[in-house]
């Protein structure tokens, strides 16, 4: 591209790109059309060959429905699982733990997936929360749940940053209280008793006589955290016979600061620092032999981008289908045209233009295009948005199908090489010779 | 005879010699330094495109903190220092950072999904093999450091791990 053509299109919005992309791929469709109907009113007639042969017609839409479904729903279902994972790990800056795996901590802190590791120590939580850049630090400490919702405790500034105000009820202020997640098994007013593991791996009864109390629930925030019940970390720590955080003239006490002597530890601790500079220092000084600091939106970058490339890998299966389903159809309209290839011929023997011929039988091939791309939009759509919420409802996070302009420039591209591709039909329909069609 | 083999001795090594004093230089060819501060294993991806990151690792032996502010490179007609965001829409996105500190003793790696120098209006294609300089800009002054080009997929820097 010439620089000038190339300065000029990165000044555009991108909104601006992705509808000149559209009309670009699409104008080949376009300008086949008036070219081809040009001068003639070839509807009628194409709609009645339509409806003579409707089954075969609604068989050939189906087929090229199911073929631009299959890439619609692709790049739809691709797009809603990364702007959902990212929409769960917003609230998550930076996240520091012991040293192992990014991505298993990923799946612990972020996405509240049971994982057992090692716990950070009251003097590194210390370091991190007194340190002048951090604005929050919070542990986040998981492993105990409730009929299988999470039960993680942690403090009720955390409880603040990731949803904001309380959509019910008040933060727990006593070590038996809790705040429910938007969809946690319990409701404000409920009363419950954690049990010591979670999964599989649940032990019953191993907390007994802790009861707590629902005082609260969060808002939405359309991640898994939507399904925890969230306690003070001080009551984690009680249940599970350590203590609780602080000396004993603090007794009671809950939240920051914390005293290092009598702080049990803690699998993972939420840093949110106000400026973004800050969090790469941060992470610079907590990247050491003890802790690891990671930004959990760069781990799932980086997941993302495997993601995009299945994604893309399989985009060029569902094209070369689709360009396979667009070539049987082509095909089978070839046939098709042998059956009302007598009425074709008696057109012209009653002084049709050839053209007019021509541009009855492309109608027919393009109206089956549009037609099957239409459909198949709404039905890549409709497969995206049922898969999404299965995966929504196994995972608590909210995924969210929607259409948007990949999504059409697929459908463009497809409908321009087709359309273009049906000229063929048209075209050896007319080399037919028309008085042995006529004599059938 | 022994005469020979003493001639062939030296020679071979001064052949060793002059291979691992270029080994050395190459090595060398990647770290920058300055009052305290060094510069390892800057590299970049292969792009046919208008903009590079380009990623280090900052070391800081010296006794007081520096903030790296940016950088200039002939390369490119824009360079910024940038840090990496995933944003709602699970878009990555670089946003211009005013400065990033580097502590007394400490360390700082500039990485891929991470803060990075970048350098916008390429005027030429970065290739695989290639190597350009551009200048660090801390607030105790600059740095000169060779940029090596990876592959265009590339996670780290192809010397990453060797002790310099």
């Amino acid at each position: 591209m010439p620089d000038i053509l190339s300065d000029w299109w990165n000044l555009l919005a991108p909104g601006v790109q992705d509808a000149l992309w559209f009309a670009l791929l699409f104008a080949p469709a376009l300008l086949t059309g008036v070219a081809v109907t040009r001068g003639y009113r070839p509807y009628g007639l194409a709609g009645a060959m339509l409806w003579r042969f409707r089954w075969a017609s609604l068989l050939f839409a189906l087929l090229i429905a199911t073929s631009i479904g299959i890439g619609v729903g692709l790049i739809a279902q691709e797009r809603a699982l990364r702007q959902g994972t990212a929409r769960a790990a917003e609230k998550f800056d930076l996240v520091v733990s012991a040293p192992g795996s990014e991505v298993t901590m990923l799946m612990a802190a972020v996405y509240l997936q049971p994982s057992d590791v090692p716990l950070l120590s009251g003097e590194i939580y210390d370091q991190i929360a007194g340190h002048p850049d951090v604005a929050l630090a919070a542990p986040i400490a998981f492993g105990d749940s409730h009929a299988g919702a999470p039960v993680v405790g942690t403090t009720q500034a955390f409880i603040a940053h990731l949803a904001g105000d309380l959509l019910e009820g008040r933060a727990f202020a006593d070590p038996r209280e809790a705040v429910a997640g938007f969809s946690a098994p319990v409701a404000p007013g409920g009363r419950f008793t954690a049990d010591h593991g979670i999964g599989d791996a649940v032990e019953q009864g191993a907390h007994a006589g802790h009861e707590y109390t629902v005082v609260g629930r969060m808002r939405r925030t359309g991640s898994p955290w939507d399904r925890a019940i969230l306690v003070p970390v001080e009551a984690v720590w009680a249940v599970h016979g350590l203590a609780d955080g602080h000396a004993p003239e603090n007794a009671g006490r809950l939240g920051p600061p914390f005293d290092p002597a009598y702080f049990p530890g803690t699998p993972a601790i939420l840093v949110h620092a106000e400026a973004l500079w800050a969090n790469y220092a941060l992470q610079s000084e907590f990247t050491r032999a003890d802790t690891m600091a990671f930004f959990p939106g760069a781990v799932l970058a980086r997941l993302h981008g495997l993601l995009g490339d299945v994604r893309r890998i399989m985009s060029v299966l569902a094209i070369v289908t689709q360009m396979l389903v667009a070539a049987g159809v082509l095909t089978g309209l070839v046939i098709l045209t042998r059956l009302f290839s007598r009425q074709l011929a008696l057109l012209r023997a009653l002084g049709a233009e050839r053209r007019f011929v021509f541009a009855v039988v492309w109608c027919v091939a393009a109206a089956l295009v549009a037609v099957g791309a239409l459909l198949g939009v709404a039905l890549g759509l409709a497969a995206a948005g049922i898969i999404s919420r299965i995966v929504s409802a196994r995972t608590e996070i909210l995924i969210e199908a929607s259409l948007a302009w990949p999504e059409f420039h697929l459908v463009a591209a497809f409908v321009s090489a087709t359309i273009l591709m049906a000229l063929m039909p048209a075209a050896i329909v007319l080399a037919r010779p028309v008085v042995p069609d006529l004599r059938g | 005879m022994i005469h020979r083999l003493a001639v062939a001795s030296i020679a071979t090594a001064a052949a060793l010699t002059f291979a691992a004093s270029a080994a050395a230089e190459d090595h060398d060819h990647h770290v920058g330094t300055l009052q305290g501060l060094r510069v390892v294993h800057a590299w970049t991806r292969a792009t046919d495109g208008g903009t590079a990151y380009v990623f280090c690792d900052i070391e800081n032996s010296g006794a007081r903190d520096a903030q790296l502010v940016g950088g200039d490179s002939a390369v490119g007609s824009d360079t910024a220092l940038v840090g990496f965001r995933l944003n709602s829409a699970g878009e990555g996105v670089y946003e211009i950072l005013p400065s990033v500190p580097v502590k007394a003793g400490g360390k700082m790696a500039l990485m891929p999904e991470g803060a990075a120098i970048r350098l916008d209006g390429l005027g030429a294609p970065l290739k695989q093999g290639d190597e350009f300089e551009i200048e660090l800009e801390f607030d105790t002054g600059h740095m000169e450091i060779h940029v090596s080009v990876e592959a265009p997929n590339a996670r780290a820097h192809s010397h990453a791990g060797h002790d310099h």
